[in-house]
């Protein structure tokens, strides 16, 4: 009776799925992504990585560390600056990075979250999780600093380029399947018949549009430190350039989730039964899983690859990305033609 | 309240009221070590290497010594890194952007002096272009050795931490705002003087 | 081509501009006259030397001169690759100036004439920008790297003082 009421509490959507999925959800994954990271380049390149501050988890607790120093540093704030913009494009940037998670169904029952169970939940996820670039080039021109706006102009080019890719090789999966409903996507690709199997062209094209437009490492051009110091956080300190880091691995887990309900099957061999553990907790977990591992692959990246170049990355988007997700959408269209969901 | 004008607004003495703040966080709740904990697992250097030291400095970082398992990770901007190393001489016109990027960093910041010149000009101890860099800015940690080997950089990384752990340094200068021993150096003026934008 | 004829070459397209053309240790120098310098330099960069290596100086106080040399070699001619043929113009001790060769071979020479200005108080007139490039404006009056500027010295042994020349 009152194990129901806990489970009721917990399962209870705003909490579940906003704070506990949504925000500290994505702020752990997001630190578990930078301990990876680090600790996946040390290995690669036959180093340590950070280990001394709990040598029993592996250093993990160094990034909390980094994080409290810099939650807790001196904040600068340049007498030059737009001040207004300054403060708020950062933490606008992380609130808004989060909000998709809002619309992103993590369990097809209804009665748990109505709002993410509505048509065209994937279209306006889509449209939320292309907004953050914005905030982010609007604080590299409010730091009147001209790596910043180096670094916000290479930003405006690189989200021109590849959230198109990303937008064109996400909705490849409506086309075959003839819904924005993202638990109708979810419900069609039971039990194995994922679209990354079926489709592995735009499941290609949509990794590589994340990794580009959330800045991850081979890609990772408007901070490029050799060549714009740190691009349009130069002028960040403390807080504030917590925020902004932290909200491009929470854009990235965002994205990760898209891509395991649209490519990965969302909860797909697991059928949901009724009540909340098995009708909601369950589901959800499978997805976060499996988007866990999309952000740990992209992290991994890192080690592997050097960086392109502007003008490369540019060339590889026009050239190799866009017909890439072109003739993603053209397949599943074939998909939907031949009749494999129907 | 009747007779009072509607336009007031009662927020306090917000002076009193940061006070309590701040004597709630670091005395109740000891804020103070946590951010001293922080501060020695997490002392990031920036890039700024002046001299032949800074062959060093690089196989410090490098796989056989692997620096960052003490937590330190060389970063990009100076408003982003809390820990500089003068890797040797400093030169009258490096002085200038030396103290610069050291009044860049947020505090709580420290100051590594590496090698026989960055003590007292080593090699070129008689020379006309040269500054020394306790004269520029308050130094931490002296490291001897022309250059010193990697692990001396490393063991002056300890030797920071130890220091930061015991004095509980990182806390008293986030509290006080500025470093005490910073009265003792060179006034940015006479550093810049050359410097006409 | 053998260096003998790189040296009767130099010899043909100067003409009467210079007043010595010898082998050093590697490189070919070549004295002219102040006042021609400009001219000399147009007919080497003719032949293919299209680039200045190094602009440097040297200070002669017994002779009360200062010759200032430019290391000039080629990008665009591949004989001419391996050689150094070095322009040197003697300047009176007390007021060295001489015309820029920044009309010649812009770009590589502007930062070594300045560097040159620096440290021998050379001026060169015709430069855009003749500022001090590594010492501050307080040493580079003194002209630091001229002979008669001293750096205090210790001695080895205590009580002993050191003996310049």
């Amino acid at each position: 009776m009152v194990l129901d009421l806990i489970l009721y509490i917990i399962a209870y959507p705003p909490l579940w799925q906003v704070l506990i999925l949504g925000f500290a959800g994505s702020l752990a994954i997001a630190m578990v992504a930078i301990w990876f990271e680090r600790k996946a380049a040390a290995r690669v390149q036959r180093r340590i990585g950070p280990y001394w501050a709990s040598p029993a988890l592996g250093g993990f607790l160094n990034i909390i560390a980094d994080m409290v120093r810099y939650v807790l540093q001196q904040l600068i704030i340049p007498g030059t600056v737009d001040r207004l913009v300054f403060y708020f494009a950062p933490i606008a940037a992380f609130t808004i990075s989060i909000l998709p998670v809002i619309f992103i169904p993590l369990s097809p029952k209804p009665e748990f979250w109505p709002v993410a169970t509505m048509d065209y939940s994937l279209l306006i996820a889509l449209a939320l999780s292309t907004l953050p670039p914005l905030l982010v080039i609007a604080a590299g021109w409010s730091s009147n600093n001209k790596f910043a706006v180096i670094g916000s102009m290479r930003e405006s080019y690189v989200i021109t380029a590849y959230e198109l890719v990303a937008v064109v090789s996400i909705l490849s999966a409506s086309a075959s399947l003839l819904t924005f409903n993202l638990v109708y996507i979810v419900e069609a690709q039971q039990p194995f018949k994922w679209l990354a199997i079926l489709n592995p062209i735009a499941f290609l094209a949509a990794i590589l549009a994340v990794l580009m437009s959330t800045s991850a490492f081979p890609f990772e051009i408007p901070e490029s430190e050799h060549e714009v110091v740190a691009g349009p956080f130069t002028e960040y300190s403390g807080a504030l350039y917590a925020f902004n880091m932290g909200g491009a691995y929470v854009r990235r887990f965002v994205y990760a989730l898209l891509i395991a309900l649209v490519f990965l099957g969302g909860w797909a061999p697991y059928v949901p039964g009724p009540g909340p553990i098995t009708g909601y907790i369950i589901p959800s977990l499978i997805v976060v899983f499996k988007a866990v591992i999309v952000v740990l692959f992209i992290s991994f990246l890192r080690a592997v690859y050097g960086r392109y170049r502007l003008d490369q990355a540019l060339g590889a988007a026009w050239r190799l990305a866009i017909p890439l997700a072109i003739i993603g959408f053209g397949w599943s269209l074939f998909l939907a033609y031949i009749g494999v969901f129907h | 309240m009747a007779g009072e004008p509607i336009d007031k607004v009662y927020v306090g003495n917000i002076n009193v009221s940061a006070r309590r703040a701040r004597d709630l966080l670091l005395g109740k709740l000891k804020l103070g070590e946590v951010v001293d904990w922080a501060t020695t697992f997490s002392l990031w250097p920036v890039h700024l290497l002046t001299s032949c030291c800074g062959a060093e400095f690089a196989a410090t970082w490098s796989p056989r010594f692997d620096a960052e398992q003490y937590g330190a990770l060389p970063w990009i901007s100076p408003r982003q890194t809390n820990f500089i190393i003068i890797e040797g001489t400093i030169t009258r016109k490096m002085a200038c952007a030396l103290r610069i990027t050291y009044e860049q960093m947020p505090l709580p910041k420290f100051v590594i002096a590496m090698g026989a010149c960055a003590l007292d000009g080593g090699l070129f101890y008689n020379s006309y272009n040269i500054v020394k860099p306790w004269e520029v800015v308050p130094i931490d940690v002296y490291i001897p050795g022309c250059p010193p080997p990697p692990e001396g950089l490393a063991r002056a990384i300890l030797q920071i931490r130890k220091s930061i752990r015991e004095k509980k340094l990182a806390s008293k200068w986030l509290i006080e705002g500025w470093r005490p021993d910073k009265k003792y150096v060179t006034p940015k003026d006479d550093v810049c003087k050359w410097w006409r934008p | 081509m053998s260096l003998e004829s790189l040296a009767e070459e130099v010899k043909k397209v100067l003409g009467g501009f210079a007043k010595e053309v010898a082998w050093r240790k590697g490189y070919l120098e070549v004295l002219v006259e102040t006042a021609n310098v400009v001219e000399a330099a147009e007919k080497l960069k003719s032949i293919g030397l299209d680039h200045v290596k190094s602009v440097t100086a040297v200070d002669y106080p017994k002779e009360s001169k200062i010759r200032v040399t430019y290391h000039a070699s080629s990008y665009s001619r591949e004989d001419l690759m391996g050689v150094i043929v070095g322009l040197s113009v003697d300047l009176p001790r007390d007021n060295p100036e001489m015309p820029s060769l920044i009309s010649v071979w812009d770009g590589s020479v502007e930062f070594q004439e300045r560097e040159v200005y620096e440290f021998f108080g050379v001026s060169f007139k015709g430069h855009p920008d003749l500022r001090p490039l590594l010492l501050i404006q307080e040493l580079a009056e003194k002209k630091v790297l001229r002979k008669d500027f001293i750096v205090k010295e210790e001695s080895i042994y205590e009580g002993v003082p050191f003996k310049y020349d």
